[in-house]
């Protein structure tokens, strides 16, 4: 066995994956092979140290699996979005509806007959994002009030 | 003697809500832990965890056995991964790299943990500087212990792949690690050959 056909098999004979016969010519040619051999010792001081990477609690309950799932499937959308950006997909609907209304205003301005207002719930634009009560609560904080918004302007068709 | 998971998914399948549960709790410790392995950050792991088990939770009725149970939630695992990870490429979140502090082993001396704190930091680095399809490669084998075999299947490719994946994956992580390997080869400032 050469030294390339070797350094290719070092890994798998690390990891306990060679057959019988290939470990064999492996063995024997780390015992002529300094190279080879300083090769094998350091992969295998490198997978070793992966070991100190510490393991992790899991930090959620079943309740949680139920909750999103109930989330998901009334808002399959959300899952495009990661966690942290929720508050950017709220305010991007807020900015939405807000654009509804001022595009409303503009254009609905001198029309005789006004178009019903749209009215936006807190709980509706996080409902319809699929955000949990914390979340709900963010989208309070951006002054959508429980009573819900009510636009000042129409929507025109 | 612990129900096996096919029996397990059985009963999930015919609406056995109690069958999930036990599911949840056999896995849920071990599917965080190839997402933080694998993402390097702690809360993103938790999130991708928990879609895998969402995922468990809304389409089990459609699992069929052709595969074993493990394997197909270990595909579903390195999916949620690779969807976290253009996540965060998409949404130009914080890097994988950029790791979580992890807690403090309060039975190491201060220098002890210092050490053990750095090396912890290099290896989350070096796995995460790995290409994804290299990476999961590394974590299933490394730290799920599974076969090159088991990681074909999960991984929907075959064995000579995996070798191959695992060859690349290795000596870089042996090259981006040299500093500790060499340290660990000459200690003391011991003189290389």
């Amino acid at each position: 066995m050469n030294c390339k056909s070797a350094r290719k098999l070092i890994p798998a004979h690390i990891d306990g994956e060679l057959d019988s016969q290939k470990t064999e010519l492996l063995r024997s040619h780390l015992e002529s092979c300094n190279s080879c051999r300083g090769l094998s010792q350091s992969l295998r001081r490198a997978s070793d140290a992966l070991g100190v990477v510490p393991e992790i609690a899991p930090a959620f309950t079943m309740a949680d699996i139920r909750e999103r799932a109930s989330l998901r499937s009334q808002s399959p959308l959300m899952s495009l979005f990661p966690p942290v950006s929720r508050l950017a997909a709220t305010a991007m609907a807020i900015a939405a509806v807000a654009g509804g209304s001022v595009s409303g205003v503009y254009y609905g301005a001198g029309s005789a007959a006004r178009q019903p207002a749209l009215t936006v719930s807190a709980d509706t634009v996080a409902t319809s994002l699929g955000l949990d009560a914390f979340d709900s609560g963010l989208a309070e904080a951006l002054h959508i009030s429980d009573a819900g918004l009510e636009t000042e302007g129409q929507v025109t068709q | 003697m612990p129900t096996p998971d096919s029996q397990l998914i059985a009963a999930w399948q015919r609406g056995d809500e109690g069958a999930f549960q036990a599911l949840f709790e056999r896995y849920r410790a071990r599917v965080v832990n190839i997402a933080w392995r694998f993402l390097g950050d702690a809360d993103a792991a938790q999130d991708a965890a928990q879609e895998v088990f969402v995922k468990l939770y809304t389409s089990a009725r459609g699992y069929r056995p052709d595969a074993e149970f493990s394997t197909w939630l270990y595909r579903v695992t390195a999916n949620a991964c690779m969807d976290a990870l253009r996540k965060r490429r998409r949404w130009r979140l914080a890097p994988e790299a950029e790791l979580t502090q992890m807690p403090a082993d309060e039975s190491a001396s201060p220098e002890a943990q210092a050490a053990s704190d750095e090396l912890a930091r290099q290896v989350r680095a070096a796995i995460a500087s790995l290409p994804p399809n290299q990476r999961i490669a590394v974590v299933l084998q490394r730290y799920e212990e599974l076969s090159y075999k088991q990681i074909a299947a999960v991984l929907n490719t075959s064995v000579p792949a995996v070798e191959s994946l695992l060859f690349r994956a290795k000596d870089a992580l042996r090259r981006a690690l040299s500093g500790y390997v060499e340290a660990a080869e000459h200690p003391a400032g011991g003189k290389k050959d």
